[in-house]
């Protein structure tokens, strides 16, 4: 009998896949109940010439276009040619603004993604299962496949359920003046959340496998997450603002060369974690498993914890830069406590 | 048929912990690898089952290298009772997994292992007492089934019952299956009579082998006074273990007529033949290095 | 007497110690020794040393195997002319170097009546 591979990852991490796939149908939940909102909302900021004309929200709008002689017909074509010319075109979203998301909060996906890919490696080191199974007779190749496979799909599955919920339950709920979903339409975007939430999670699943301290881990992952999304400490988080898929992408004519992009970017990333994977020694090591990368890692954070400190001065918001101070402090003391604890305890 | 060990080499950070280590486990062996804490042991056994990995070295068993083919590790069972991955499960979960692993882990055997205990299927592996987490480790590497056993100071801080209770165990699977255990461990006075060899590591290497048993047939340790107490030159021939005043033990590694007769011709005012004992080579170790 | 096992390998330390505890009747003969095993934890012991030490008691024709069953202790032997002789070279040769070193008859004859007072006991 050989060790069957996928049977004892899938054993282990079984209640972990299954909680993933709940959580994707909690995120779909959500989800539709923001879209409807969302869609409403932006409707009243984004009417057409009509609305203008009769709606008792767009008052303000009426009285403003009344002042500079502007006829709404002209100010709503205005204000959509504002925007890329391709993307109407081939991809006629039309909810909100051009460019922002089928409602779900971008930001919040990739904190979502990468901690899932960075939870499921970090239970297996901190519960020493990973450990365990470099004697279990499964090569380092074929545990760091499988457990990659393995959980990618899981996500997928999760992430794909997710979509397919949001876009069925839009089409039903949602009148079709508000939202327009062709199937290129749909297609786009549904592939680029899978490809690119993957690659979010795989990077994650990198991270934690670089970072040595497993519980410490999950705590570096979620601030460099949170950071990539400029979260703001002082009032709501800004995720919008930060590095979603669709604010520095929209759907138009280079998708297909996005998504493919993408795909390549997914491919490397999975082979650097089977290639690292198998080459991590599970013995104490105070910052990454690989100690001659110490110092990316703390440049890493340095330029994090700069930009976030910065951020948050700008904004003055003083409970963000004593946070960053704090979160410097607790970094400092992971790398360097117990080195000083020792220095201090020989005198 | 073995599990062989050649000039391993393992490095943690900068520090090396382990240089150049060669070892052989034979079937139905007890050997014991003896060295004081810290020194490596464990890093040994990590480096083995490649949970550290070790930078020189080849590591095979019954001839096939596990690099190449992995497939071969069942054949070795190893727990790091530091970084279990059942310790915060249940027994039951222990069993299942082991069974996933090790193709002949004997499940009514080792159920029946844990009755004698009275320890059930549902017990957390964490609330139990130091003595019957280490009989659960015990009797998991006993329905494992696999030749080759390593275990880490099996018998450290246990009471006398459970401690007889692993001794039989191990003894019976030696004696019965002709399997082989490696046992690390600080305390010399219980693999003394128990290990057939002893591997002695000492600052990352080892420093010597011993087959007890003939070490014992050729040597001999004795109990030596000289009357204007100053040894005489065939002492040489031998290496003493200690001294307490005037009270010399001394071992000759190997013993006969002409040193017996040499030393008889002194006229020591006691010469005592002793039992050699792990302590005393352990000892003997110790001093060759200072 | 002192211990006379100080010194000996600890297999040759137990065929003397189970000689002994035959000669002083803790076995009587047709006895079942303790398995292997179960001497291997009582003396803390290599199971492998035991085995040897059965081998060679068996070899002094003290014990009898019967397969699948165990050792067993013979039947006290018999002061044949093949034993006498077989001891013969031995007590001299242990009596020369005891004479030569001083030790006087009474002492060996003390000696003597020792051994065999307790075996009697």
């Amino acid at each position: 009998m050989k060790t069957n591979a996928n049977r004892l990852i899938w054993r282990r991490y079984r209640s972990l896949l299954l909680a993933l796939l709940g959580l994707a149908l909690l995120f779909a939940w959500m989800n539709t109940g923001l879209l409807n909102t969302n869609a409403r909302l932006d409707r009243r900021y984004n009417p057409t010439a009509e609305e203008i004309r009769t709606d008792k929200d767009q008052a303000d709008l009426r009285g403003h276009l009344a002042q500079t002689h502007e006829s709404p017909e002209t100010f709503v074509a205005n204000r959509d040619s504002v925007f890329e010319p391709g993307a109407q075109g081939k991809f006629e979203v039309a909810i909100g603004q051009q460019g922002r998301s089928l409602g779900q909060d971008i930001g919040l996906v990739i904190v979502v993604s990468l901690m899932s890919g960075l939870a499921l490696v970090v239970f297996g080191k901190y519960t020493h299962f990973l450990e365990w199974l470099r004697g279990s007779g499964l090569s380092n190749r074929k545990t760091a496949w499988t457990s990659l496979t393995l959980w990618l799909c899981t996500f997928n599955v999760a992430v794909l359920v997710n979509q397919v919920i949001m876009y069925f339950v839009l089409n039903q709920a949602i009148k079709p003046d508000l939202i327009h979903l062709s199937w290129q339409n749909v297609l786009a975007f549904g592939l680029l959340n899978q490809v690119f939430e993957s690659v979010w999670f795989v990077l994650g699943m990198l991270l934690g496998t670089w970072l040595s301290r497993p519980i410490w881990a999950l705590f570096y992952g979620f601030v460099f997450v949170l950071e990539l999304n400029q979260f703001r400490l002082d009032g709501g988080p800004d995720f919008p603002g930060g590095l979603s898929v669709q604010t520095f992408y929209s759907p138009g004519q280079s998708t297909g060369l996005v998504i493919l992009g993408g795909v390549i970017v997914l491919i490397l990333s999975m082979w650097l974690y089977v290639f690292l994977s198998g080459r991590v020694a599970y013995a104490e090591s105070p910052l990454t498993v690989f100690p001659q990368t110490d110092y990316l890692f703390i440049i890493l954070l340095g330029g994090i914890a700069t930009s976030s400190l910065m951020r948050n001065l700008s904004f003055y918001s003083w409970v963000g830069v004593g946070l960053v101070i704090v979160i410097w402090g607790l970094m400092l003391y992971q790398a360097y406590g117990s080195r000083i604890q020792r220095r201090l305890a020989r005198q | 048929m073995s599990l062989v060990v050649k000039s391993l080499a393992t490095s943690i950070g900068k520090q090396q912990i382990l240089t150049d280590i060669s070892l052989t486990l034979a079937p139905g062996e007890i050997v014991g690898l003896i060295g004081r804490n810290g020194v490596g042991k464990t890093t040994l056994f990590k480096s083995i089952l490649h949970q550290y990995l070790p930078s020189k070295g080849e590591i095979s068993i019954d001839e096939v290298e596990v690099a190449t083919d992995p497939s071969k590790y069942p054949e070795v069972f190893y727990l790091d009772d530091q970084n279990l991955y059942f310790a915060h499960e249940s027994i039951r979960f222990a069993a299942q997994f082991a069974s996933m692993v090790y193709p002949h882990f004997d499940v009514a055997g080792f159920w029946q292992l844990m009755a004698a205990n009275h320890l059930v299927a549902g017990q957390q592996y964490r609330m139990l007492s130091r003595g019957l987490k280490a009989y659960v480790r015990v009797s998991l590497a006993v329905a494992s089934g696999s030749p080759y056993v390593l275990l880490d100071e099996p018998f450290e801080g246990l009471d006398v019952i459970v401690r007889e209770q692993i001794l039989q165990l191990i003894v019976n699977e030696v004696a019965e299956h002709q399997r082989s255990f490696l046992l690390a461990s600080h305390d010399l006075a219980e693999l003394d009579g128990l290990s057939d060899r002893v591997y002695m590591l000492k600052a990352g290497r080892i420093v010597g082998t011993y087959d007890l048993e003939s070490l014992r047939q050729h040597a001999q340790k004795l109990q030596l006074v000289f009357s204007n107490n100053q040894l005489p030159a065939i002492v040489a021939q031998g290496q003493v273990i200690s001294h307490r005043g005037r009270v010399y033990e001394i071992l000759f590694s190997d013993y006969n007529d002409a040193i017996d007769a040499a030393l008889r011709a002194e006229q020591p005012i006691l010469m005592e033949p002793m039992s050699l004992t792990l302590t005393d080579l352990f000892k003997m170790n110790l001093e060759d290095a200072q | 007497m002192n211990n006379p096992a100080q010194g000996l390998a600890y297999y040759e330390a137990l065929v003397l110690k189970i000689k002994e505890q035959i000669l002083t009747g803790v076995y009587a003969a047709d006895d079942k020794l303790p398995s292997v095993r179960e001497l291997a934890v009582t003396e803390n012991l290599n199971p492998n040393t035991v085995a040897k030490a059965y081998k060679q008691l068996e070899a002094d024709g003290v014990v009898y195997v019967v397969p699948g069953k165990g050792s067993f202790v013979s039947a006290p032997q018999e002061e044949t002319d093949h034993q006498v002789q077989k001891f013969a070279g031995r007590f001299k040769q242990l009596l020369i170097e005891a004479h030569i070193g001083g030790i006087t008859k009474t002492q060996v004859l003390a000696w003597v009546a020792e051994e065999y007072e307790e075996a009697d006991k």
